[in-house]
């Protein structure tokens, strides 16, 4: 892992790093010392590690918990380039959109990026966890594209004590979900158009008794940091019994 | 409304009422603040307005909150003697459960004649709470309770404008329960067990999408609609906290 920038702002220090091809940003409070729990951010379909929706919730897990975040590139977005597999797919998935098949195209994508991104997001961890800053349980955040490469990461992936994922909820993951038993916090939208309380039949298929659902209308989501701040309680509970 | 009893514990004054034929209790702060909201509190099916559960998230709500709780006995349950129509509709209910047969359409007959009887008892015990000084008619009011607790709770919000946030829980759902949830406005939150042999998903999920709020959360969690986990009685302290303001 090699850190290729660094800046700080609003109490928090965000250092980008590489690890092989892999490009990541590490979040973690100015002036901390001492080694804290870790979250690793998976960020939308289209969007990357920067994206507003993660910087926000990575600035308030690091200000109000003292957590170190990262997060990383999904294959072929924000800083890395994308292979003739990805071009391919994209091309699929504006084609896909004209013909009106675009959530089963949404659907392969995302299994091809996430295939990917397993072994990228246990390499990464694995490099993080030498670092000084970090030490402790692991939690993983991430909804629609996140929530695919999650759930294939926390299915095999022992380090991780407790996960958020939303929005999504794909049948091609019910076999990992299946697999999963650690506790889980579900966001989903009561008013999706094509899939109300999208994700229900992905929460039903988690093997794990501490696991809520939480469905809100997409509007009830914009400029309320209610449900951030129960994803925060979410970690910081989980996060204390795994003994940090 | 005369008050029959009071007994404190824990910072928590419980002072017990009856208003004509309704029995109810009040809790509230030691040292609460004039004018702090008030939360009425619907018991489940079967129980009575000092059922355990009740009576611990009512404590939350005063000691967390410093809100002031009322909950008062559904026709025919606690205090309240049942009428000949409820003894038929209770021994059909044991007699269809024994039976293995589905008790959906007697609970729902049964839910829809006590809550349209608890609705104008409701109302009248929030017009006598209102009389007391300490609470006052500019407190904010919220409503919260499971089963037969949301039936009530759907019709009375429905038609009480003094209501401005609830907090509804598992129920059988009868058209009524639907009709009503359309004409909410208010923000609610609406607690679905996901496993619960007497309490399908589908209908759960189908009066949540009925319900007019635009400020709505369901909130989703694993067993039966008796086992809710400890930390949604601690969202449903934060949900009334955001919707109807800090005491004092």
């Amino acid at each position: 892992m090699q850190f290729t920038s660094e800046t700080s702002s609003d109490g928090v220090v965000e250092r980008g790093f590489t690890t092989g091809e892999v490009t990541g940003l590490l979040w973690s409070p100015v002036g901390h010392s001492d080694p804290a729990p870790l979250v690793l951010m998976g960020h939308g379909g289209g969007q990357h590690k920067r994206a507003p929706g993660i910087l926000s919730r990575a600035y308030h897990f690091v200000t109000t918990c003292g957590f170190a975040v990262a997060a990383i590139d999904a294959p072929g977005h924000g800083d890395r380039q994308r292979t003739p597999e990805d071009e391919q797919q994209i091309a699929g998935l504006r084609q896909a959109q004209a013909s009106g098949d675009f959530l089963d195209a949404v659907v392969r994508y995302n299994a091809s990026l996430s295939a990917r991104a397993v072994p990228e997001w246990q390499a990464t961890l694995d490099a993080l966890e030498k670092l000084p800053d970090v030490e402790g349980p692991v939690g993983y955040w991430g909804v629609a594209l996140g929530t695919a490469i999650g759930v294939a990461l926390t299915a095999v992936e022992p380090r991780i004590v407790a996960a958020v994922f939303g929005l999504i909820g794909p049948e091609s993951l019910t076999d990992a979900a299946a697999r999963i038993t650690i506790p889980i916090q579900f966001l989903a939208q009561s008013d999706a158009p094509d899939d109300p309380h999208s994700g229900t039949g992905l929460y039903d298929a988690f093997a794990s008794t501490d696991k809520s659902l939480i469905s809100n209308p997409a509007a009830h989501y914009r400029g309320r940091p209610f449900e951030l701040e129960s994803s925060t309680r979410f970690f910081l509970e989980h996060f204390s019994t795994a003994g940090a | 409304m005369d008050f029959t009893a009071e007994t404190s514990s824990n910072g928590v004054v419980e002072r017990t009422f009856s208003l004509n034929d309704v029995t109810g209790v009040l809790w509230s702060p030691a040292a609460g603040a004039d004018g702090a909201p008030l939360v009425l509190a619907g018991h489940t099916g079967g129980l009575h307005k000092k059922a355990p559960g009740l009576v611990a998230s009512a404590h939350h709500m005063v000691t967390t909150n410093g809100f002031r709780v009322a909950a008062i006995d559904a026709p025919g349950h606690g205090d309240r003697p049942r009428n000949a129509k409820d003894e038929q509709w209770v021994a059909s209910l044991l007699q269809a459960r024994a039976a293995g047969e589905s008790i959906d359409p007697i609970v729902a007959e049964y839910n829809s004649s006590l809550a349209e009887r608890a609705v104008p008892e409701w109302q009248a015990t929030l017009d006598a709470l209102q009389a007391l000084p300490e609470i006052g008619t500019e407190a904010p009011v919220g409503y919260g309770g499971t089963t037969l607790g949301t039936a009530i709770g759907l019709l009375l919000t429905a038609t009480e404008p003094r209501i401005t946030a609830a907090s509804f829980g598992g129920v059988l759902v009868f058209d009524e329960l639907i009709e009503a949830a359309r004409k909410i406005t208010v923000p609610v939150e609406f607690l679905l067990p996901w496993d619960d042999e007497e309490i399908a998903r589908a209908p759960g999920l189908a009066l949540f999408d009925a319900c007019a709020s635009k400020e709505k959360t369901l909130r989703v969690y694993p067993g039966r609609h008796n086992h809710v986990p400890r930390y949604e009685a601690e969202n449903q302290g934060r949900f009334f906290l955001r919707a109807l303001g800090q005491a004092g």
